[in-house]
């Protein structure tokens, strides 16, 4: 078996003992973007205007909030008894470490979009056709991204005093060029069904970015 | 192994802002020595086992392990080294089993759970095999993360006051596959402040003051004593 494998097993193995991330993640997610919902559509409503053009901001801000809350919760468990010691002593590359937890993230993240996207398909009462298709497209692109640099910012954090704040403050300002692309794109989606060809682009330019980056500099960030 | 030392290191040095925790450290350690590395707090000693077990980069210096350079083979020197602390390096929600299968994957062995078993055994912990660890003490905490170093049989074990928190029969189980160890011609490298379970199997005594060595004898009682009480004993008198 892989490292990689071994380690996303191993994170599978203690979510599902614990079930703490997923859950957190979901009903933070749920949470934000009710109260999303609500305050954005009745201020459209009074307005008179279309309760959709505030839907692609409600759905990336819950995920935005959720996400920050998974990566807080998925990074405290290698940091509990200094566990992430006992990986880094491991005669593996530093890079599959990373590559390993982003793929924990992403996926224990994707599991919480899914019921977050759910909600966000009976509140602006979507069809199930091309236009959530894409929806979730996205939501797996931006997802993936999230996770990849959110992975090395936890870290980063995790030598920090304040790391439960730094890590959103460092999160939400990094990722924000690729969360205002995935608005966008969203956005176009729910008008017109085209998410527009730029905004695709750019919302894949980030993750690559992101997680290119992330992955070379992980070691020296792990390190002493 | 190779026929290069166990571990050879030339003026390893670690600074940390302004603060020199080490101070240019040499030493040549042949395969199947023990070394008792004594030293007051923040002399060094964990900075030391830290930048030879890969945890940390020093700011000068290179190191070797079994001939591989820390600096450009690190997994190769990973792959040779066992590295205890305080920190057990096990994940609490895991059982102690479930933590060596996975632990055994990252080494790339897939030992079979017989082979774990039987490890859990050599610390004493069967009977416990199946619970979280979550729900353990913290000698047995220590003797799961005495099991994890020992999983693949490393050929250098560098081992950072394991004793703490210990009791006495952990401490037995503890010193009985450190002797086991030197046996099968592994190097051990320990830390602690306790003098006689340092001295107690030691081929090789050093001290570290300020990040410096200045004492290196062999496992010589009485010598080693003298040297304790003259750098640790009388810096430690008010």
């Amino acid at each position: 078996m892989s490292p990689i494998a071994a380690l996303v097993l191993k994170d599978l193995a203690i979510e599902l003992r614990r079930k703490e991330t997923v859950v957190s993640m979901a009903m933070f997610g749920l949470l934000a973007m009710v109260i999303f919902a609500f305050a954005l559509q009745s201020a459209s409503l009074a307005t008179g205007g279309d309760p959709l053009n505030n839907a692609a901001a409600e759905l990336w801000v819950a995920l935005t909030f959720a996400g920050v809350l998974g990566l807080n919760r998925s990074l405290a468990i290698d940091l509990d008894n200094d566990a992430l010691q006992g990986l880094l002593l491991a005669p593996v590359g530093r890079g599959a470490l990373y590559v390993g937890k982003v793929l924990s993230n992403f996926l224990f993240m994707l599991l919480a979009a899914a019921v977050v996207l759910a909600l966000f398909v009976v509140f602006n009462n979507l069809l199930l056709d091309a236009r959530l298709l894409w929806v979730a497209v996205l939501t797996v692109l931006g997802t993936f991204g999230f996770a990849g640099v959110g992975t090395i910012l936890a870290m980063i954090a995790a030598n920090t005093r304040m790391r439960e704040v730094m890590l959103p403050i460092l999160q939400i300002v990094l990722t924000m060029p690729m969360i205002i692309a995935a608005v966008g794109a969203t956005a176009r989606v729910l008008d017109d069904g085209d998410p527009g060809t730029l905004y695709v682009e750019l919302v894949a330019a980030f993750d690559i970015i992101f997680l290119v980056v992330s992955y070379l500099v992980f070691e020296y960030v792990v390190e002493e | 192994m190779t026929d290069a030392p166990a571990l050879q290191t030339e003026g390893v040095a670690k600074t940390y802002g302004r603060f020199s925790a080490l101070r240019g450290v040499s030493m040549t350690l042949e395969a199947g020595a023990f070394l008792t590395l004594f030293g007051a707090n923040g002399a060094g000693k964990t900075t030391f086992l830290k930048i030879v077990a890969t945890l940390a980069r020093p700011t000068r210096g290179r190191l070797q392990v079994h001939g591989f350079d820390a600096a450009e083979r690190p997994e190769e020197v990973r792959r040779r080294i066992g590295f205890l602390s305080h920190n057990t390096g096990v994940y609490r929600d895991l059982t102690p089993l479930e933590n060596l299968r996975f632990y055994s994957r990252l080494y790339g062995r897939d030992d079979g759970d017989p082979a774990l078993e039987a490890l859990l055994e050599r610390v004493g912990l069967e009977d416990r095999r199946h619970d979280a660890v979550r729900t353990f003490s913290r000698g047995l905490l220590q003797r799961v993360g005495l099991a994890r170093v020992m999983l693949h049989r490393p050929a250098l074990l560098l081992l950072d006051e394991p004793h703490t928190g210990l009791d006495a029969r952990a401490v037995a189980i503890l010193n009985a596959m450190l002797d086991e160890a030197v046996e099968e011609g592994r190097t051990v490298v320990l830390t602690t402040h306790d003098l006689e379970l340092g001295l107690r199997a030691a081929t090789r005594v050093d001290i570290l003051d300020r990040g410096r060595i200045v004492y290196s004898g062999s496992g010589d009682a009485d010598g080693a004593r003298a040297a304790y009480d003259r750098h640790i004993r009388r810096e430690a008198a008010p």
